[in-house]
């Protein structure tokens, strides 16, 4: 009962700014719905990044906002439209990623392998591991990082530590309990960390 | 370093006693930046769009509700049709005070006639002797 209370009064206090724009989509606005693509394109278009990585990027952000704009007069508005978004989104990276997996070839297993190994290598190799590390950008680090991830993990890490979103509403989006979100992003963090520090990276 | 989390985010007790602050604020710090995207992106997006005219939500509803407001009215219909049929069916017809003492008259004679047939003892042994006789001339016919 208390919680219920307390959510109403965050959401009465902070109501949602998409929704106005919503509405005058619906109601025909021309231009409603490009404000809301230039309103959320940079995230939906980073999360997708972090996701699947550059191949085909802007296919599925088209993919992403097309999706939206069909589904824009069955979209609740009980919920916040920035959370609906970021759901397409995890839909389209998700059935991208089943697609990527089907069309995976052998080349592409051996390559994960020597990326599981890629740890244990570069700890063998002390005298390379600085001057490896100065060349090798933290970017493309993190991307190898994000790689290693299964799934799971990968889509809570990017959706709370690089897109900093609530716990409450990766819940929402994902579809599963609070305590599953904790719960990969423990090991989520737990697995990067790892990965990272093999590659020489202080935390 | 950069903070944690942004001022915009809500959830204020995940922060609070975070052992992965170093690693967040790490993976914050050198988030991979996504491409950008080509010239004429947006262009094409929006060409695409225009292909699927948006349905009105009052569109959408009455195509949810419409076999609804059919079925509904119809079904009412034939049960009101229905139910006309049967009371028809046991309607009394109306007649005259004549015809009911009539057929009064006429089911208390037969009623009579019923109960007088089984009280005459003539009528019930002159059938037991035609059913006597029969099985008489049947018995032979089993032994054959």
């Amino acid at each position: 009962m208390f919680r219920a209370v307390s959510i109403d009064i965050r959401e009465s206090s902070n109501p949602d700014p998409d929704l106005a724009i919503v509405q005058a989509c619906l109601q025909g606005d021309p231009h409603g719905f490009k404000k809301l693509y230039q309103r959320h394109h940079q995230k939906v278009r980073s999360t997708l990044y972090q996701l699947c990585g550059s191949d085909g990027l802007d296919d599925l952000t088209q993919d992403v906002f097309l999706r939206a704009w069909k589904g824009l007069p069955k979209f609740r508005q009980s919920s916040q439209f920035a959370t609906w978004l970021y759901r397409i989104a995890f839909n389209v990276a998700s059935d991208r990623r089943k697609a990527l997996a089907k069309m995976r070839s052998r080349n592409v297993s051996v390559e994960d392998e020597q990326l599981a190994n890629l740890a244990d290598d570069v700890m063998s190799r002390d005298g390379e591991t600085q001057a490896g590390l100065n060349q090798m950008h933290y970017q493309d680090l993190m991307q190898r990082g994000l790689d290693k991830l299964s799934e799971d993990h990968r889509t809570v890490l990017v959706l709370h530590d690089l897109e900093e979103l609530p716990q409450k509403d990766i819940a929402e989006i994902l579809d599963i309990p609070v305590g599953t979100v904790k719960s990969r992003l423990f090991h989520a963090r737990s697995a990067i960390r790892k990965f990272l520090e093999a590659q020489g990276v202080e935390l | 370093m950069k903070p944690k989390y942004s001022q915009e985010s809500q959830d204020w007790s995940e922060n609070l006693d975070d052992p992965d602050t170093s690693l967040v604020n790490f993976l914050q710090e050198h988030k991979p930046t996504a491409p950008a995207p080509a010239a004429n992106f947006e262009q094409r997006l929006f060409a695409e769009i225009a292909k699927y005219p948006l349905k009105s939500p009052k569109t959408s509803n009455l195509g949810r509700w419409l076999p609804w407001t059919l079925l509904i009215p119809a079904a009412i219909a034939t049960a009101i049709g229905f139910n006309w049929s049967n009371n028809r069916q046991y309607q009394v017809v109306n007649m005259s005070e004549a015809e009911q003492v009539e057929i009064e008259n006429s089911l208390i004679n037969s009623w009579n006639m019923a109960n007088d047939s089984l009280d005459d003892p003539t009528i019930i042994t002159a059938s037991n002797s035609i059913e006597n006789e029969i099985l008489s001339e049947l018995a032979p016919l089993e032994y054959e």
